[in-house]
């Protein structure tokens, strides 16, 4: 990766960091996207990304409410299991 | 015992011995996935044979136990020393694995894993976790420190000497940005 791309890719990581923060504190999926899709600094790849990461953001959310204790233990298991 | 090991093991002593921390912090130690597991002979996870690797580790260890600053000093370290016993331990599993691969690695508080975890989600991770570092060096370590070495957000804050508000966001981004890359990498 050249010294161009690195830079191209930190300033992508930066546009789609305040993109992202911003669409979730919009509650409603349907207005998040028309937000998004308003916003000058936002591609066709920067959209596809901001929206894959509110689907995970989603998903982690919805799985962080329901998990009743932190499973520290799964390193460990992980390593002695196998 | 290496030198090495030895001044690593009174390290972890001095550490735990000075600055008592919540069971969070501390969920290596206690719960057995300590560097002194690491570092002992015999044990499962690093056998004879892997003593070359053992000492690679080491000398590609950012500091020694006599360097310790301060407590968040030695968590940093530790957690990369972890990321990195956990990836070459998924490494030797993907050599033998069969099959094709399949998303078991879920990002959530903590990272979870199980022997369902398959090793090739891991060092994926592995491989994005230093794509993430290359454009924010911050995120990545907020990452490591909470994944491999268990800090919660108000540790991992005063170990950046940043604000809880700061790393809250971080995390956010860093965590959903990761996933998004690895669902990305997976062939649909």
């Amino acid at each position: 990766m050249t010294g161009g791309d690195a830079d191209a890719r930190k300033s992508q990581y930066e546009v789609v960091q305040e993109l992202f923060l911003s669409a979730v504190q919009i509650e409603s999926a349907s207005e998040r996207e028309e937000w998004l899709k308003s916003q000058p600094t936002c591609s066709a790849e920067i959209l596809e990304i901001v929206q894959s990461m509110l689907r995970s953001d989603a998903s982690w959310s919805a799985k962080s409410s329901s998990q009743t204790a932190p499973n520290q233990a799964s390193l460990r298991s992980y390593l002695h299991g196998s | 015992m290496s030198d090495d090991t030895a001044r690593l093991l009174a390290g972890l002593h001095r550490v735990i011995a000075k600055a008592p921390m919540r069971s969070s912090s501390m969920f290596m130690l206690s719960y057995g996935i300590s560097l002194q597991r690491f570092c002992t002979p015999n044990v499962p996870i690093i056998r004879s044979a892997d003593r070359a690797g053992q000492r690679s580790l080491f000398a590609n260890c950012p500091a020694k136990p006599k360097d310790w600053r301060d407590k968040w000093h030695f968590f940093a370290v530790a957690a990369t020393l972890m990321r990195r016993i956990l990836i070459d331990h998924a490494r030797k599993r993907a050599s033998t694995k069969r099959g094709g691969r399949s998303r078991t690695l879920v990002l959530t508080e903590e990272l979870v894993l199980s022997d369902q975890t398959d090793p090739l989600d891991l060092i994926a991770f592995d491989e994005v976790l230093n794509n993430l570092a290359q454009m924010n060096d911050r995120h990545a370590r907020i990452v490591e420190l909470r994944y491999f070495a268990g800090l919660s957000i108000e540790e991992t804050a005063e170990a950046l000497e940043v604000s809880p508000a700061t790393i809250k966001n971080d995390w956010r981004v860093a965590r959903a940005w990761l996933s998004a890359q690895l669902s990305a990498d997976l062939p649909s």
